[in-house]
């Protein structure tokens, strides 16, 4: 480092849990910048922090990976990176490279690669705690002697380390060179022919491991080998993975009620504010029905959503995802996939997006094509509002576990659909030129880490809040116009008449147009109306139902009534009820299977490469519960319950 | 070495999907269409290994890792034990 203004780049390698991205957050604590690697949807995580002798270092988190033999799109990425090749990107200067002490074996053959690569490289000897536990006896001195690179002993989890992260901040800057040098050993594994070159790494690291990472007690039982005792077998796995997503759920239905009834107070007291103190016009209906109605409607679903992202972090973190996931794999294996699915899968629960982007890490072709298509049929957030709602309205005074058990229904539903879709596309899409098979590591269990995983939903809600007060706003606003104007001229019924106003508007208009294609699922042109809006996005569809009911409301204490109490009054024009189970049901079913989404359409075409696909997959969605929900409807009437 | 019941009955070489659970084994050879996939993740030769339990994914213990492992990659894995 020549120069303590000068910046320098480093590159953070190593596998996937090796506690990279706790070293990355430790060393760069807020300052950190989220990206694209050029040309490519692959992530790019940056932050800058600075050396004990005030030079400037940008760190560069790059995706885990196993080899620097590629495989996926994410080990080209860091490939490409460390050979400087990607575009727009410089070589790095220094290579930290994350390994786990508990099981260097596995660990040091990348360092290889990456020595090998003549890049300057520093070990972070990361778990040591872990390490100790398994009566694994370590000698970093070894290491470094052997390898000709500093090796640094970390315990990136403890966030009062200090003593780890300084001696690997110091290790960036030799008190008497100007540079780190790149390793000072031999390569004594190089070989010419490269499957002789990965035996030749292989019988290294062994013969080191033995010096330098000692096994002693090969029958100590730790906490995890007892756990997996219970989670792995057979006839226990299932029961807790079932009993897991009944808690996560009944969590989300009553833990999730005070908050959510406080922010809807809030909003309720900000519009009684606004009608209070603004004169009478359109810009205080624009404010109360539009603004504070549409925004309202979603947010009040933010503690919902925090709590799911939780109890997914929470699985993800301590470890257990991974069990799940193992789980999983008999069930999957049906439906034509494998447990490499369940992980996208589940993350698809939260959003569409990730999940999609998750599915990169599948090595089967065919596979991740397969998930790409049925992951939005898992059930995301942004349904959530729409199941909350029509729940209350299926079931009301209900206690809390039964509703859980229905929501618990519903995301079955979805996943059902999803598998046997999964099987039927199994058929129809060319299998991979390599058969692929299933390995997952399974990590030890380990204590969460509530810092990071707090921050992650900070960081989630955040965007929530942002596509609330982008996207979702300005889609309220609109609603708001077209439900408004044309406005009725004075003396017209329509003046005195607020629903006749509202059938009159261009949203009435545009409603009454879609009513026959809808009413056979059991919805008016209210209802409609609602539906084609939320395939902009799913959360506008309550929000857009808050918007129409309060323009209808005739007087105040009408407009003070709750969306809910709203829509179980609402009735046809011949005075039957609205919302009948049927209608209810209906909605969930056509929510549960229609892609209305179009952000995830893109990320669909992004990944698979072909906007014809994700066209393909958007119709077929969309047809396909659209059918579903009018089976559900008018089955339902012809047994006499709509 | 003259081959006798003994020495039969002491070395026994079999894939991994067929070890034995909760016994240490050493890995003969990787040989497959997914060796380099095994190789990544740890199976090399000359390394132990040790089967926690049977079933469509075989969950085993190699190089400090817990790995769990389709039938099919473990029919491509050989290992011997004593």
């Amino acid at each position: 480092m020549q120069d303590s203004a000068q910046s320098h780049r480093v590159a953070l390698v190593g596998n996937p849990n090796v506690g990279k991205t706790t070293l990355f957050n430790a060393l760069t604590g807020s300052q950190q910048k989220v990206g694209n690697f050029s040309g490519v949807t692959v992530t790019k995580k940056s932050g800058e922090f600075r050396t004990p002798y005030g030079v400037k270092v940008e760190l560069v988190d790059l995706p885990g990976c196993y080899s620097l033999d590629p495989e996926s799109k994410d080990e080209q990425v860091t490939c490409d990176f460390l050979q400087g090749k990607v575009t727009g990107e410089a070589l790095p200067d220094a290579v930290i490279c994350v390994v786990d002490a508990s099981a260097l074996e596995r660990h040091l053959p990348l360092v290889l690669q990456v020595l090998e690569l003549k890049l300057p490289v520093i070990i972070a000897l990361n778990m040591v705690d872990v390490a100790q536990k398994a009566g694994v006896k370590l000698d970093p001195t070894l290491l470094a002697e052997e390898l000709g690179v500093d090796v640094i002993a970390i315990q990136a989890n403890q966030a009062n380390s200090s003593k780890g992260l300084l001696e690997l901040k110091q290790a960036l800057q030799f008190p008497s060179s100007s540079e780190i040098s790149p390793s000072k050993t031999t390569l004594p594994w190089l070989k010419e022919d490269a499957e002789e070159l990965r035996v030749a790494r292989g019988e290294f690291v062994q013969q080191l491991s033995k010096k330098a990472a000692r096994r002693e007690d090969q029958a100590t039982l730790l906490f995890s080998d007892k756990l997996d005792g219970v989670l792995l077998n057979p006839l226990f796995g299932w029961p807790i993975l079932v009993l897991t997503m009944l808690v996560v759920f009944y969590s989300l239905f009553t833990l999730s009620a005070y908050p959510m009834d406080w922010i809807d107070g809030v909003f309720g007291s900000i519009g009684e504010w606004v009608e209070s103190s603004m004169p009478a016009g359109d810009l205080r209906d624009l404010l109360t029905g539009g603004v504070i109605a549409g925004l309202g409607g979603t947010l009040v679903f933010l503690p919902q959503i925090m709590i799911l992202f939780f109890f997914i972090g929470l699985m993800e973190m301590s470890g257990y995802m991974s069990r799940a996931a193992y789980t999983m794999d008999h069930l999957m294996a049906r439906a034509g996939l494998s447990g490499s699915a369940f992980l996208p899968l589940l993350s698809a629960h939260a959003c569409a997006i990730p999940g999609i982007m998750g599915a990169r890490t599948i090595r089967s072709r065919r596979e991740r094509l397969i998930t790409i298509l049925i992951a939005p049929w898992m059930s995301c957030t942004a349904r959530l509002p729409v199941y909350t709602t029509m729940i209350a309205l299926l079931l009301p005074g209900v206690s809390g576990w039964a509703k859980a058990g229905i929501m618990v229904g519903i995301y079955l539903l979805g996943i059902l659909g999803a598998l046997i879709a999964a099987r039927l596309l199994k058929t129809r899409i060319a299998e991979d030129e390599k058969e692929q098979h299933f390995m997952l590591e399974l990590p030890p269990f380990r204590w969460p880490q509530f810092g990071l995983l707090f921050r992650q939903i900070a960081s989630k809600s955040v965007s929530f809040l942002k596509r609330a007060g982008t996207v979702i706003l300005g889609i309220s606003i609109l609603l708001w116009a077209l439900e408004t104007y044309p406005k009725p001229k004075e003396g017209e019924p329509a003046a005195e008449d607020s629903s006749l106003a509202l059938e009159q508007s261009y949203m009435g208009q545009l409603g009454k147009a879609i009513e026959p294609v809808v009413e056979p699922l059991g919805y008016d042109w209210r209802t409609g109306t609602a539906v084609v809006a939320s395939f902009a996005a799913r959360e506008v569809f309550i929000s857009n139902l808050a918007i129409t009911f309060a323009a209808e409301a005739d007087d105040e204490d009408e407009a003070q009534q709750t969306l809910q109490d709203k829509l179980a009054a609402a009735t046809w024009p011949d005075g039957r009820k609205l919302y009948t189970p049927m209608t209810l049901l209906s909605l969930l079913v056509f929510f549960i299977y229609a892609l209305q989404c179009f952000p995830t359409s893109v990320v669909v075409a992004r990944e698979v490469g072909s906007w014809k696909l994700a066209a393909g997959q958007f119709l077929g969605m969309g047809a396909f519960a659209y059918a579903a929900a009018l089976i559900v409807y008018q089955t339902g009437r012809m047994l006499g319950y709509a | 070495m003259a081959i006798t019941p003994t020495t039969l009955l002491s070395e026994t070489t079999h894939t991994l999907s067929k070890a034995e659970v909760g016994i240490h084994c050493m890995i003969q050879n990787v040989d497959g269409s997914s060796k380099k996939q095994l190789q990544d993740m740890g199976f090399m030769k000359g390394v132990e290994v040790k089967k926690l339990n049977c079933g469509r994914t075989i969950v085993c213990m190699v190089s400090g890792v817990k790995l769990a492992v389709n039938r099919k990659l473990a029919d491509q894995v050989i290992v011997h034990t004593h």
